[in-house]
């Protein structure tokens, strides 16, 4: 009932905004050409609206929009009122607009900033958050509609890792795993032993403890498995840091309730 | 001479706290299976390798020289040496502890030490002793090259190491689950030098 | 020259293409070391036919496996080729028996009829001595270890210098000693320097139960091993020598330094030779 009574009002309301311009657009014509003859009370009274219209633009309190406020200025100019105060309002009304908009792409360009740094950790996941937890933390930055192309290509991927972790939750850790290993066999051997501590650091946080018992097969036929001898977590991410190599893929892992790894099995690649 | 193919373990356990104190169940070695255990003895052996050739390089910060120095006396059982002869005196071995030998390698006076291991190697069987533990030998060939700073190079020398390696099947509970492994231990190295300059 | 460069061209070459895991990267020339015998046991395994041109183990089915033709290669490499000890003659006949095509000789690691001398280098009251220890292999609970059969040091003969003496007319106990009690057997005993006049002539000192109880005592002090090799006997009717050559060409590692055709009989002269035994 509301529904159709506010339809009614906007519909009459419409009709009433183009008679009014109708009638408007026909005084115009007519006002054009008696520009000259405005009389001075006429144009008093217009020199006052413009400044009341423009203070507002000026002192940063104006409730419209930043383009409708450029519009208004712009009408103003139009209307060649040929006052100094008026005129110098304007240049005043423009450089605030100027400004605000500075602003507002300052702001943008810093929500961006936060939004990818953002979209980065998640795509690492180094803090081992669950996919529903990303899921909350993406719809967030989804919701600020930033429009910036970077930060919807990181909001596809991550997506997809999110939707990778709900349909094969061992897979992309598998991947993220093989990945760590490498990347601390790499840095290692690119002399870089500080990139490889803080990849050790974070691939730890994967694991329910530094202890968590790592097996590696080293044979396998029907039901006979072979292993080199047990191993922790903490010990296989130091030794590919001294070995700079990554010999080993990930079999099988193990998570507890939290979705931490409790113990993983590798095999020689 | 006796097929090692048909090699059937009956490897006994030594339990620590660590491992089970069953007897584990009579192990049959088919070749592959020998391949996979001699490819992980050869993968110590690489190991080590790579650690003589970090605590050797002179670039390596002490530190890092040192924590390399654990983790290779890691890879060897207690009390093991390296016997070491030179071409011109084969009958004089000096014998150093393995720490020893890892101390003086990190210590030498040269500006650049440049360690490279031929590509040969060679595995030996692996032979049972009465204590149910299975020894083997593997063979590997290194160039060592020591730099002066004035003078560029002063020594280099061939050497044979030749590296006993022990082998041992265990068992032990992990998760709820019986694990069948085999611990490679390195033992006695013998360096014989072959060729130098 | 030319046997060596045959042998290189027919053997060792196709060695070199060969690829396995290997532990290190140098790429210069390795063929000196893929043509050495490395181990004793890789010579068992050359001689026995267990091991392919490219140097990987061959087991029982496998194609290849005790093959006459590749042991007539691998035969060929097993000898020291500068030793005078081996008589050319006789290396064919021997290679020829060993690859006979009804009854091929192998080699066992376990078996009897082959053993290990050890050099060693001691200390005896405050004089360096060597000693040469032997050494056979003993299973014991389903594993095999090396154990001593027995040692020689010339320094211990000198306590049996007038061993099988038939000459002295003054160191001797009477035949009536037995009537008097053998009182008189402290005369003897009371001078040990010349105790061994007074032994059985066929009597063969045993240098093992010296050497340990030397070693107990603390008169014998370990300094080093020397050198090693073995003495093989499991071919019949033939003994030889394997002996480690440290040098830098195609003929180098664990080799037959040592030929030698037994008659009948020359076996336990040979070993009483090789082992100082009695």
């Amino acid at each position: 009932m509301t529904k159709s009574m506010n339809k009614l009002k906007t519909i009459r309301w419409s009709s009433v905004i183009v008679m009014i311009a109708i009638i408007a657009m026909g005084l115009g014509t007519e006002s054009c050409k008696s520009t000259g003859k405005m009389s001075k009370k006429e144009r008093k009274a217009q020199i006052e609206a413009a400044k009341k219209q423009l203070q507002p633009i000026i002192n940063g309190t104006s409730t419209l929009s930043l383009a409708d406020q450029e519009k208004e200025v712009n009408d103003i100019i139009n209307k060649k009122l040929n006052d100094p105060t008026v005129n110098d309002l304007i240049i005043q009304a423009q450089q605030a607009i100027k400004k605000a908009y500075a602003n507002n792409e300052k702001l943008h360009a810093q929500k961006v900033d936060a939004a990818k740094a953002a979209l980065l950790d998640m795509l690492l996941n180094n803090e081992g958050k669950s996919a529903a937890e990303l899921q909350q933390q993406l719809d967030v930055i989804k919701a600020q509609n930033l429009g910036d192309a970077e930060v919807n290509d990181l909001i596809y991927k991550v997506q997809n890792k999110i939707d990778g972790m709900r349909n094969k939750p061992s897979l992309a850790v598998k991947t993220q795993l093989e990945n760590a290993f490498q990347g601390i066999a790499d840095a290692a051997k690119a002399g870089n032993p500080t990139e490889a501590d803080n990849l050790i650091k974070n691939t730890l946080q994967y694991f329910t403890a530094p202890d968590a018992p790592v097996l590696i097969i080293i044979y396998r036929q029907g039901n006979t498995v072979d292993y080199d001898k047990p191993t922790t977590i903490q010990r296989y991410l130091n030794f590919c840091k001294d070995q700079k190599k990554s010999a080993n893929a990930v079999d099988a892992i193990q998570q507890d309730a939290s979705g931490k790894i409790k113990e993983l099995d590798l095999i020689k690649k | 001479m006796k097929k090692i193919l048909a090699l059937t373990i009956f490897a006994s356990l030594f339990g620590t706290g660590l491992f089970a104190q069953n007897q584990v169940p009579p192990v049959e070695i088919t070749p592959d299976r020998k391949h996979a255990i001699d490819s992980l003895a050869l993968e110590k052996v690489r190991d080590l390798s790579k650690y003589i050739s970090i605590i050797g390089d002179k670039t390596t910060p002490w530190s890092d020289a040192q924590r390399v120095i654990e983790r290779a006396c890691e890879l060897f059982m207690d009390g093991a040496e390296m016997g070491v002869s030179s071409v011109n005196h084969p009958e004089q071995i000096t014998n150093y502890k393995v720490r020893e030998y890892f101390d003086r390698l990190m210590q030498l006076n040269y500006s650049k030490v440049v360690i490279d291991w031929y590509k040969i190697q060679y595995v030996s069987d692996l032979e049972r002793q009465p204590d149910g533990t299975f020894v083997g030998v593997i063979t590997v060939y290194q160039k060592f090259q020591g730099y002066d700073k004035e003078k560029g190079l002063v020594y280099e020398d061939t050497t044979k190491k030749d590296i006993t390696i022990y082998v041992k099947r265990k068992e032990t509970q992990i998760g709820g689950r019986l694990i069948g492994f085999w611990d490679v231990m390195l033992g006695d190295i013998r360096v014989k030098e072959t060729s130098k300059k | 020259m030319r046997t060596l460069a045959f042998i290189f061209m027919a053997f060792i070459a196709p060695l070199c293409a060969m690829t396995q895991t290997n532990i290190g990267g140098i790429a210069g020339d390795e063929t000196v070391f893929y043509a050495q015998t490395k181990q004793v046991n890789q010579f068992f395994r050359r001689f026995n036919g267990e091991e392919d041109v490219t140097g990987t183990r061959l087991y029982p089915g496998q194609n290849g496996f005790h093959d006459l033709k590749l042991r007539r290669k691998y035969m060929n490499m097993l000898f020291d080729k500068d030793s005078p000890l081996v008589n050319s003659d006789q290396k064919t006949v021997f290679i020829e028996e060993v690859l006979n095509r009804k009854a091929p000789v192998l080699l066992d690691f376990h078996a009897k009829d082959w053993f290990c001398e050890v050099a060693t280098t001691f200390t005896w009251k405050k004089q360096t001595v060597n000693i040469i220890l032997y050494l056979r292999i003993e299973q014991q609970n389903g594993g095999y270890k090396w154990v001593l059969s027995n040692c020689f040091c010339d320094k211990f003969n000198t306590y049996f210098n007038h061993l099988g003496d038939t000459t002295n007319l003054k160191f001797f106990l009477h035949p009536m000693s037995h009537e008097i009690d053998f009182m008189n057997i402290h005369k003897a005993l009371d001078d040990p320097k010349n105790i061994d006049f007074y032994l059985d002539r066929n009597y063969a000192p045993d240098y093992l139960a010296l050497f340990v109880s030397e070693l107990k005592e603390g008169n014998l002090k370990f300094v080093s091993v020397n050198n090693e090799k073995f003495h093989v006997f499991q071919v019949p009717n033939w003994y030889f020598e394997i002996s480690f050559f440290n040098r830098n060409n195609y003929n180098s590692g664990w080799l037959i330094s040592n030929l030698v055709r037994l008659s009948p009989g020359d076996k336990n002269e040979l070993l009483k030779h090789y082992t100082h035994s009695n």
